[in-house]
């Protein structure tokens, strides 16, 4: 009797709202969606694009620091990849999907990065030219800017060093991946994942060492 | 474990990097970049859906490289005992060239007798090809491509052992070979007045008559290319470097330097001194328009945008994009024909372009599809 009392109280309190909860609870496991894309089931695309969405949209921010005009362009690229590799069981189920997903955005992106280099194409790729860019508060202005241009050096010395090294450092350093998942990501050892994280940082060092004192 | 070697500076800098906010798209872009893309994953799944399993592949494979094995054995003993070693050589050489690409009017004129340019064709040697106004015909050729332009002239001759040879007779070819050639094996694209030969590079070569005194330009985007003239080594151009003959007297040579503009045809040269006039400013402001468009739902607002960008700025660095942005927008508008078109022009202009399987998805009349 007396127990009853304070249940009912809390249930009049508490009502059932949508979001909050775990994302995949409400549709198929990545198990399941795996063994969709692996079967070829067309019925899943809209599926496997609001659970992966995240994660690619993500990465590819964050490796360009915004979103540019060919960015629609990366993410069908990426999720193109993504089908690919589900397909041909590439992916060990060793790591979430959507990990996953951000390491081919990831690869994605530092191709197209060093696509352009290639091509040196002398395009106007300024915050004005932007779809969206990082917001700047007014009053640190001078600050967020200089803190803007440390990170597009970052960038810059990322997409010149070697690739394997380069992705394992923002992999770990960025995405906060640890090394173990990165191991089993990028299908090496995992002291050859910490070797290149090592040699990578120490690479990115002097070549952002050097660009502050050529 | 990384600590050793790891610079607290250089860790919280990338962190930073990771923790920077990532903005919510606009719900308009959201929309459009979904349904494209889901588009794309259906693609790509109905694709896998037709694939054939691990096991059965790798049967075909062993299969298949038994066979080629048994045939290129046999074929390659009697061959060596019918021809020599050098048999083996010219078999190499004379890889077909095959069409890859058509859109407009393209002829085809072998042994005296002309027809219309299919993709698929194959250019064995002796054929001549003529392109119409508006049009283009791009070819697989080697490890690469080349794409004869409007109005243009190419004439294929057959291959050697070591030598692959086209004839410009008019118009512009341009070509991309990004895998460099066996070694003693080349390239050359002849013009009335010089050769240019290579081994692995993207350059393109345009021949103008005019009044009976023919010019030939030669513009290298990637590698090294040779000049030749009556057999001797006129130049050797790099990257960003165009030569040209000048037009009255083709006999004489000139090496441009890289940075001097050399005289070009009157519309490359009105293009070009517009571009030199600072048009990017504009141009990106075009492409912007089309963008917001795009961005707001607004697919023929966009299509018109890129059109106008397109139309006023053809050699803009944009181009590529746009025209795909174009086909795109009237695909969403329901312009069937204009999109098909757009994405023919696109696959003309760019055969290996990142928008390809749009393109051709939509050349080949699969609007609508799911």
């Amino acid at each position: 009797m007396s127990v009853s009392q304070p249940i009912r109280a809390v249930a009049t309190r508490l009502r059932v709202i949508d979001g909050g909860a775990d994302p995949n609870a409400a549709g198929p496991s990545d198990e399941e969606l795996v063994e969709a894309v692996q079967r070829g089931d067309t019925t899943i695309a809209s599926l496997l694009y609001d659970r992966l969405l995240g994660a690619v949209d993500h990465a590819l921010y964050r490796v360009f620091g915004r979103r540019e005009h060919d960015h629609d362009d990366l993410v069908q690229a990426a999720f193109e990849q993504i089908v690919l590799t589900l397909s041909r069981r590439s992916y060990a189920r060793a790591c979430s999907l959507q990990t996953w997903a951000s390491t081919i955005a990831t690869h994605v992106a530092f191709n197209a990065l060093r696509a352009r280099r290639r091509e040196r194409r002398v395009f106007d790729r300024d915050p004005s030219n932007a779809s969206e860019s990082e917001p700047v508060s007014a009053a640190d202005l001078e600050r967020a800017a200089g803190a803007r241009a440390d990170l597009e050096r970052v960038r810059s010395s990322l997409v010149q060093m070697k690739p394997e090294r380069a992705e394992t450092v923002f992999l770990h350093d960025v995405l906060g991946h640890d090394l173990a998942e990165i191991a089993l990501l990028t299908r090496v050892s995992v002291s050859a994942a910490q070797s290149r994280l090592v040699r990578g940082r120490r690479e990115l060092r002097h070549r952002l060492l050097r660009e502050v004192s050529p | 474990m990384t600590g050793r070697d790891s610079d607290p500076d250089l860790v919280r800098t990338l962190r930073e990097l990771g923790r920077a906010a990532v903005p919510v798209p606009e719900a308009s872009r959201a929309e459009y970049q979904r349904e494209r893309v889901t588009r794309a994953i259906r693609r790509a799944l109905s694709r896998v859906e037709t694939a054939r399993s691990p096991s059965r592949r790798a049967l075909v494979w062993l299969s298949a490289a038994g066979l080629l094995l048994a045939v290129g054995g046999a074929g390659a003993l009697a061959a060596h005992r019918l021809f020599g070693s050098t048999a083996a050589v010219e078999a190499k050489a004379t890889s077909a060239v095959a069409a890859r690409s058509v859109y407009g009017t393209v002829t085809i004129e072998s042994a005296g007798v002309p027809r219309h340019a299919l993709v698929g064709d194959v250019f064995r040697g002796g054929e001549v090809v003529t392109t119409g106004l508006e049009s283009r015909l791009s070819v697989a050729i080697e490890s690469g491509s080349a794409a004869l332009g409007a109005s243009g002239e190419l004439e294929f001759v057959p291959p050697t052992a070591s030598e692959r040879r086209v004839r410009l007779g008019a118009g512009t070819v341009e070509v991309d070979l990004p895998v460099k050639l066996d070694a003693g094996r080349h390239l050359v694209v002849e013009t009335p007045d010089v050769d240019v030969v290579v081994v692995g590079t993207a350059f393109s070569v345009g021949v103008e008559r005019s009044s009976g005194t023919v010019a030939t330009e030669v513009s290298v985007r990637r590698g090294t290319v040779w000049i030749m003239q009556r057999g001797k080594q006129r130049a050797v151009l790099t990257a960003g470097q165009t030569w040209r003959t000048p037009l009255a007297t083709a006999a004489t040579t000139t090496v441009a330097p890289v940075d001097e503009p050399v005289a070009r045809p009157a519309r490359v040269a009105a293009e070009t001194t517009r571009a030199q006039e600072g048009t990017l400013a504009e141009e990106n402001r075009l492409f912007q328009v089309g963008l917001s468009a795009r961005n707001a739902g607004d697919a023929l607002a966009a299509a018109d945008a890129f059109g106008l960008l397109l139309g006023r700025f053809p050699r803009s660095v944009l181009a590529e994009q746009a025209l795909a942005e174009r086909f795109r927008a009237l695909e969403r508008a329901g312009r069937t024909s204009g999109a098909v078109a757009a994405a023919r022009r696109y696959l003309a202009a760019y055969p290996r372009g990142f928008a390809r399987v749009d393109a051709e998805r939509i050349a080949q009349g699969s609007l609508g599809e799911r």
